[in-house]
């Protein structure tokens, strides 16, 4: 198990983190969410025990075997693929004939275009981010540490990313990654820690995150006196997207059902959806929130 | 054996396998033969082995140059390896596996492994440009030597090459991008060369009868690594004992402990360091 408990770092008067506290169990997925120099990397560094706290404790094995991806991205270029796959397993203590293996499997399965003797310097950008996956992944590490892990993936080799990360989890690897990409996380987080300016602004599971936030949005296509619920006290914000459709933000939830009598008062309707804020809408709110 | 000394030889390994596969490291082991070669074709070769003065004189003055050539040579190779390892935005990734010690201590490991190739190659060479020159007068000059005086020389350039590649690998990790690889090794290349000059200087007429001067030069043999490159010439001319040069090597080895354990702070807060800077005075900082 990891635990951070009120874990703050300080850089000259610069607050990088402050008071964090998570938990991560065998088999779990935390994602870091957070703008550009919200604290993700630094909350790494000091997992990784790169850097110390400036406060607060942090409990981890320290005979985890690691695996990072760290967001710089990097390979020795004038190599092939096998041979510092093969020195990067052997500094996991792994065989060589074991790591050559794993490599042909892992190459396979996240569909890498090339050959084992290929230099990496060959490889297109795409291939070589998963060279380097691999590097992270083929000795079944206790931890998995990615940051960014899908910046400069297509949508194709991300879907692959995910497969393999949810492989790692089924076999006990606790894995944490940040990322901006908030559909990845909504399809892979277990619990999700959303920093502002080192600050928590969120965290928990995401249904206790939806369940914080309730189902106060709310679409509506094919009603055409849509103005009528302008300045109305229950409704936030209204925006209207066309003639005859808007997406309203409710102050309260309940509010919905009021709405959807006054809207199929005239009949059919042919979308009236209310639902959870999506993680993206959440997080743009809640930096909001923070900046004021 | 335990994981760490696994990661230590893999580290070792791989710098080993990645140097001797280098055209540039067989340019630099094959530019010594053609003076040895040489040596053997045209040196006027009537040496008279019974005159010990001349023998060590000639030891004296082969042992700094020996260690220059050595640490020239793994100077710039080291420096290039971290750099790599750097530019290759691998430091990060490599420290999450391996500790900065290992890292360190591999890397060295490494280029010791590539010295004694280097050394027994040469050895070699000799043995079999004696045999086709029917020459021997290398393997004689040597049995002449003494062997305390073999044995401390072998010592001293390995804690000169030691202390030089610590020095190094302090400025190369605050590389960014390979131009500055030069001014990494500049500061080492220097100070080797400073030293190198002392060391040949000590034989110009009359300075060993300057007797302030040698006061200072003992006063001095103490620090790494001026003391190793120093006390093998000032051994075989007889101006400083067995036992005071033995000395030496012991404080300088307690030094260069203290200085090692620095350079692997540096080296750690070095590799994670991805800020331009200047390498000069990064690397002269006190941490």
């Amino acid at each position: 198990m990891i635990e951070f408990k009120n874990v703050s770092k300080n850089y000259d008067g610069f607050q990088a983190v402050s008071n964090l506290s998570f938990q991560l169990h065998k088999g779990e997925i935390l994602s870091l969410i957070g703008q550009n120099g919200a604290g993700k990397s630094t909350t790494f560094h000091m997992l990784l025990d790169f850097i110390k706290p400036s406060n607060g404790q942090i409990h981890r094995n320290n005979n985890l075997n690691i695996g990072y991806m760290p967001e710089e991205r990097g390979l020795y270029l004038k190599e092939s693929i096998k041979s510092q796959m093969i020195y990067f397993a052997s500094l996991h203590g792994m065989k060589r004939v074991e790591a050559l293996e794993k490599l042909k499997i892992w190459m396979e399965k996240l569909n890498v275009v090339g050959d084992i003797e290929d230099k990496v310097e060959s490889l297109s950008k795409g291939n070589a981010q998963k060279v380097q996956l691999i590097a992270c992944l083929m000795f079944n590490p206790d931890l998995l540490i990615l940051d960014e892990p899908f910046s400069g993936l297509d949508p194709v080799n991300a879907d692959l990313l995910i497969k393999a990360v949810l492989e790692a989890k089924k076999s006990g690897t606790m894995i944490i990654f940040s990322t901006h990409n908030m559909e990845n996380v909504e399809k892979l987080s277990d619990y999700v820690v959303m920093l502002s300016h080192g600050k928590t602004v969120l965290k928990g599971t995401l249904k206790d995150i939806y369940n914080q936030f309730g189902r106060s949005k709310l679409d509506i296509v094919g009603y055409n006196n849509l103005q009528r619920f302008k300045g109305m006290n229950g409704i936030k914000d209204l925006a209207i997207t066309s003639e005859n459709s808007a997406q309203l933000t409710l102050n309260d939830v309940s509010f919905g059902k009021y709405i959807f009598d006054e809207v199929t008062k005239d009949g059919y309707i042919p979308v009236f959806n209310q639902h959870y804020p999506t993680l993206d809408e959440i997080f743009k709110e809640k930096v909001k929130e923070s900046e004021k | 054996m335990n994981f760490k000394m696994k990661q230590l030889l893999a580290v070792a390994r791989h710098e080993f396998f990645n140097q001797i596969k280098s055209f540039s490291y067989w340019i630099l082991v094959f530019i010594p033969l053609i003076i040895i070669t040489a040596l053997f074709r045209y040196a006027n070769l009537t040496i008279d082995f019974h005159n010990s003065d001349f023998i060590n004189m000639v030891w004296g003055l082969s042992i700094p140059i020996l260690t220059f050539l050595f640490c020239f040579i793994y100077v710039g190779m080291i420096a290039n390896s971290v750099a790599r390892d750097k530019t290759s935005k691998l430091s990060e990734m490599l420290m999450s596996i391996v500790d900065a010690k290992e890292q360190i201590n591999g890397k060295m490991l490494g280029i010791y492994m590539l010295l004694s190739c280097q050394i027994i190659f040469y050895i070699i060479f000799i043995f079999c440009l004696s045999k086709i020159m029917h020459n021997n007068f290398l393997f004689i000059f040597i049995s002449h030597v003494k062997i305390g005086l073999i044995v401390y020389s072998i010592l001293a350039l390995f804690v000169s090459l030691f202390i030089f590649l610590a020095m190094t690998v302090q400025f190369a990790c605050f590389i960014t991008d390979t131009s500055q690889i030069s001014s990494a090794t500049m500061p080492p290349m220097f100070l080797m060369m400073e030293i190198f000059v002392m060391s040949l200087l000590y034989y110009a007429p009359g300075m060993n009868e300057v007797n302030g001067l040698l006061l200072m030069i003992y006063f001095t043999c103490l620090f790494p690594p001026v003391g190793s490159m120093l006390t093998p010439p000032l051994m075989a001319s007889g101006n400083i004992s067995y036992l005071f040069a033995y000395s030496t090597l012991i404080i300088q080895l307690i030094i260069i402990y203290i200085l090692y354990i620095k350079s692997i702070h540096v080296f750690k807060y070095g590799l994670l360091s991805n800020k331009k800077k200047n390498i000069f005075i990064e690397g002269f900082k006190f941490r």
